[in-house]
């Protein structure tokens, strides 16, 4: 079934070089599957927006809904240590797959320095929370540990510094014993058990007969089986029944707080000094998981593990396989789509961690480029492969303006305001806007008999049809506004030869272009809500259910009162119910 | 894309005997009986099962011939197959009554090589695109074909793709789906990833011999995976039963590279060491390599079953070979359908999908194998993820079936006619014809008991 209501899509291109789709792999064919179905149609009566249906609440049903409206509250009742005096306001829990960047991060921190691959077929928090490995995973797990040990124990001074001692595999030799369990409660991030420590103390002795007595290749073995163990390759943060007559309701123990907390923030496994805070019982009560929070905060490591909460959110890995169209975007170039998630992480950390303020990163004059993204913005001086600080053209500011949110929302070779206002819509402010019908058949806007028109043009002309106004009306204003910026994020002032005109009005408050639609956005309550939404999900790795709304309110609480900084949020997350118990569905018992 | 390492195994190490070994050499006529109809230890030829996969279907309503029965006419859409026309049934008016609720290709892919609805991630909140939050509802067809075939060959199953799949991973922010990306499913929101260069499943394959006895490295990797199934066994007492179906997937996998590890495998009359075809840049020639080396692990019984996506659902990609490319085309064969429905470019492209399919099935009949040809002990299922990609009809599903699966399929091929019955007779079929002890396939609406009696001898 055809249909009349088609998003704002770029029209036939010509020209690009016969076989770059051959190179287009992953993020950037999904960019193009995205594009092709937004077409938006729905019944006339009704207005787009439908606040969140499943798992919201009130404080973003509207998106100019007071942010600093009080929680509901729900752990006011606790007892002193820790308990809630009710059933925790708490959500699922489960195995969950490392990430391939967990899983690198970990075997490093596990092994030492060693060159680690990144395993693993699920990138996000929350897919890694459900999916499952296949053979060809199992396979790849295991190639992996097996080459990464074998490097790692062909080296005899790389071996020793791991283990500290020379296996003997003699009676009574504590070497492999020893290394096992210390490797292992790295590895596992808790101590092992006395029959798991045997159990590849004999893997290390079989294996040794195996290779014709070799002490050295059945401790690697045994070691690259403690990396390929589900107690490694899941975080196994399965909790504990608060009461053992009632199985539905869990709290974590230490070494899984330890494990929730370490992945949180440095997107690794735990260190020794908060698996001994675990063991000593720290991390029991609030009190003590904040202090190692502001820890872990305080370290460098903190940068990247606290980046990709963003990488997850705005999906920057895309950035990695960025493709553009070279004969339309003559910037465009293999290595520039890398450079604007460089430049990404960057604003992200100057405005989000040192600044401390998450609506910075709306406004920010701040930009950072090397030479080729210094000559997409028009940038004069000296700039070379290292980034370095500069303050943006006049025509920038803020994450909307930054190329890399813009090329990433674009296709190949043309804008489509209409996808990078659903972008901003859903991810950066968590609204909901319903998806095209299945039947909806997606179909370009053909220019009219005049000759060119504008996007903005294109679009008018399209949702006069009023089955199609409601959800452009939602989407397209700040799409719109971004329009001065082409499909790589370079500035055009004009677009098929006729003037851009980038202003509109977003919720009824008019704005002139797009750097002022970012301060706009910097104010605006709701991206504030969406940012602890989306850290409650990626710290829990599901998406938050009725009964944990009064957790996501604390933390926006949290977030307002210290004027957006994402730190009070995090401290604020830790010490949640949502974050230190889990709720088990009944159809879930075994 | 997937992109792994070459495994340092040693898969046919039990296969060679004593002595060296020459490219193209038989390998193994010795490790058959005397009259090339089983191998050496008495067990029979296996038979072998293929799901064959494209993107955006067909033209319904074009895709029948005139005649029903051996007399079909290989001919418009169907040109492509002439030279193996005898080896290959065309089955028309079979319709597929998704529920039309989700993303058509994924409602339409999952109710093909699944027999039921996706499944819709628990996630899913409307601020995403609900194809990436769609899987399987149970087991694709090949998977339950490789329940029954696999027995202790090296490779559960072959899963290969030729053109680029949609996502690299499936794992884009909350995003758990799987259905619009691949097409082989062991079980819901997992996948089998497919390996994209026919080197690289050169190597899996074939990489490294070590003639005589098993190797002592590949039996320390086989031990420790006893660490891991110990390992397994203590966590499972502890999960509920989502992560338990969970963890009992993965310890599928653990089983199946220990049985790898430790295998001896048992080759065929046709079993010789193939060249390494590298990675052709040509779509087509990397779609017959593939077909080569799953010919070849068919004969020396490396594999029993194969799963080729040749497009993703949607066929959201180009098709340079035939000169479908972004030039002036707007930007995928997807895109070019919707906006320009069956033009010649479309209709090249449709009758293209079903040329290189045909290329397949004649890689698998050019290899001798006990008086006839890996075909004549195969079923191999021809199908796409929708009917009509311009429309996303599902009437007039495009569905093939190549092979004599050991005598179960009539042959000479036929056009068989369903009149507008359910399409997943015909994986259902396929299924019965190498003896896979099911008696159903699907659920809800989609399921069936009915074979199509007219393909099967």
């Amino acid at each position: 079934m055809d249909s009349p209501c088609a998003a704002a899509q770029p029209p036939p291109t010509p020209g690009p070089a016969a076989g770059r789709r051959r190179r287009r792999r992953g993020a950037s064919a999904r960019r193009s599957i995205a594009l092709a179905g937004l077409a938006l149609a729905l019944v006339p009566s009704l207005a787009c927006y439908q606040g969140i249906e499943l798992g919201g609440d009130d404080s973003s049903s509207t998106s100019s809904a007071s942010a600093a409206s009080t929680a509901s509250g729900g752990s006011g009742d606790e007892t002193s240590g820790g308990e809630p005096a009710e059933a925790p306001l708490a959500g699922p829990t489960g195995l969950r797959l490392l990430t391939p960047t967990q899983y690198r991060n970990s075997l490093i921190d596990v092994l030492g320095e060693v060159a680690a691959p990144a395993v693993g077929q699920w990138r996000s928090s929350i897919a890694a929370a459900q999916g499952g490995v296949a053979s060809a995973g199992v396979e790849d797990y295991e190639d992996a540990a097996i080459t990464v040990t074998a490097a790692l124990f062909a080296d005899p001074d790389a071996r020793l510094a791991l283990t500290g001692c020379t296996p003997a595999l003699l009676p009574g030799d504590p070497c492999v014993a020893q290394v096992i369990t210390e490797v292992g409660r790295r590895a596992w991030r808790r101590p092992l058990s006395a029959g798991e420590v045997e159990r590849y103390v004999d893997v290390a002795a079989d294996v040794s007969e195996i290779l014709g007595g070799d002490p050295w290749g059945g401790l690697q073995h045994a070691v690259a089986g403690l990396l390929q163990s589900p107690n490694f390759l899941y975080r196994v943060e399965l909790g504990t029944p608060t009461d053992p007559d009632d199985p539905l309701h869990l709290r974590f123990d230490g070494h899984e707080l330890a494990s929730r907390l370490s992945y949180l923030l440095w997107n690794t496994t735990p260190d020794d000094a908060l698996l001994q805070a675990a063991e000593r019982g720290d991390l029991d009560d609030p009190e003590g998981l904040s202090a190692e929070v502001d820890r872990l905060l305080a370290s460098p490591r903190a940068r990247d593990g606290v980046v990709q909460l963003f990488v997850d959110m705005f999906d920057l890995d895309a950035l990695l396989s960025l493709q553009k169209d070279p004969m339309l975007l003559p910037a465009f170039s293999p290595t520039i789509g890398p450079a604007m998630r460089e430049e990404l992480v960057r604003v992200i950390e100057s405005t989000v961690l040192v600044e401390g303020d998450y609506r910075r990163l709306f406004d920010t004059q701040e930009g950072f480029v090397d030479a080729e993204l210094a000559a997409l913005y028009g940038l004069e001086g000296p700039f070379d492969d290292a980034f370095a600080p500069v303050m943006l053209p006049e025509t920038r500011g803020g994450l909307l303006t930054l190329a890399g949110f813009l090329a990433i929302n674009s296709g190949e070779a043309s804008t489509s305001p209409t996808h990078r206002g659903l972008t901003v819509r859903r991810v950066l402010m968590c609204q909901t806007v319903p998806p095209p019908p299945p039947d909806v058949v997606p179909k370009l806007p053909e220019p009219g008999e005049g000759g060119a028109m504008t996007k903005r043009e294109l679009l008018e002309q399209h949702v006069s049809d009023p089955s199609c106004a409601a959800c452009h009306a939602f989407t397209d204003p700040i799409g719109l506004a971004l329009e001065n910026f082409d499909a790589l994020g370079g500035f055009r002032a004009t677009d098929q030869g006729l003037p851009i005109d980038p202003s509109g009005d977003f919720d009824g408050q008019a704005f002139a272009d797009a750097v002022a639609l970012g301060e706009l956005f910097a104010a605006e309550p709701a991206v504030g809500d969406c940012l602890v939404r989306n850290l409650y999900r990626y710290a829990t790795g599901h998406i938050e259910q009725p009964v944990e709304q009064p957790v996501i309110s604390e933390l926006r609480d949290a977030l307002v009162e210290s004027d957006h900084d994402l730190k009070a949020a995090v401290d604020a997350l830790v010490r949640s119910e949502g974050f230190r118990f889990a709720t088990v569905s009944p159809e879930d018992l075994p | 894309m997937r992109s792994r390492s070459i495994p340092r195994r040693t898969v046919l190490r039990g296969l060679l005997g004593a002595g060296s070994v020459a490219l193209g050499l038989p390998l193994l006529e010795a490790m058959l009986d005397s009259h090339g109809e089983a191998l050496a230890d008495g067990a029979p030829l296996p038979l072998r099962f293929g799901v064959w996969f494209w993107g955006n279907g067909t033209q319904p309503g074009a895709w029948a011939p005139q005649v029903q029965g051996a007399g079909w006419e290989a001919t418009g859409l169907l040109a492509g197959l002439a030279p193996v026309k005898e080896h290959v049934s065309v089955i028309s008016g079979g319709n597929l009554p998704v529920l039309k609720v989700r993303n058509p290709h994924a409602e339409g892919a999952v109710g093909i090589l699944a027999g039921g609805n996706p499944l819709l991630h628990p996630s899913y909140n409307g601020q995403n695109n609900d194809w990436d939050f769609l899987t399987v509802p149970s087991a694709s067809v090949d998977q339950i074909a490789a329940d029954h075939l696999a027995g202790s060959s090296p490779f559960r199953s072959l899963v290969l793709a030729i053109t680029p799949v949609h996502t690299s991973d499936a794992g884009s922010i909350n995003a758990p789906g799987t259905a619009i990306s691949y097409i082989s499913h062991p079980a819901p929101y997992v996948f089998n990833p497919p390996i994209m260069d026919p080197s690289e499943l050169f190597a899996a394959l074939f990489g490294v011999i070590t003639p005589g006895e098993i190797q002592p490295a590949a039996l320390a990797r086989a031990r420790v995976l006893d660490a891991i199934k110990g390992d397994a066994a203590d966590l499972r007492t502890r999960l509920g039963k989502n992560d338990r179906s969970r963890l009992d997937q993965h310890l599928e996998g653990v089983h199946e590279l220990q049985n790898r590890l430790t295998a001896m495998v048992m080759g065929g009359e046709s079993c010789v060491m193939p060249v390494d075809p590298g990675n052709p840049e040509s779509e087509r020639l990397r779609a017959r390599a593939m077909a080569e080396l799953t010919a070849m692990a068919f004969a020396c019984d490396l594999s029993r079953v194969v799963s080729l996506e040749f497009s993703s659902p949607a066929s959201h990609v180009d098709y340079p070979d035939i000169g479908i490319t972004g030039d002036g085309l707007g930007t995928s064969f997807h895109e070019y359908e919707h906006q320009k429905g069956y033009d010649a470019n479309v209709l090249k492209g449709l009758g293209y999908f079903v040329e290189v399919f045909g290329d397949f099935v004649a890689a698998l009949g050019a290899i001798p194998e006990a008086g006839g040809t890996l075909l004549d002990r195969s079923c191999i299922f021809g199908t796409s993820d929708v009917a009509g990609g311009w429309n996303h009809a599902m009437n007039d599903f495009p569905l093939l079936v190549a092979g004599r699966a050991g005598g179960a399929l009539v042959s000479p091929g036929v056009h068989v006619a369903l009149g507008g019955d359910k399409a997943t007779r015909v994986p259902f079929t396929c299924l019965k014809a190498v003896g896979a002890p099911v008696t159903s396939f699907g659920g809800d609406q989609l399921a069936t008991d009915q074979v199509v009696a007219e393909l099967l001898v």
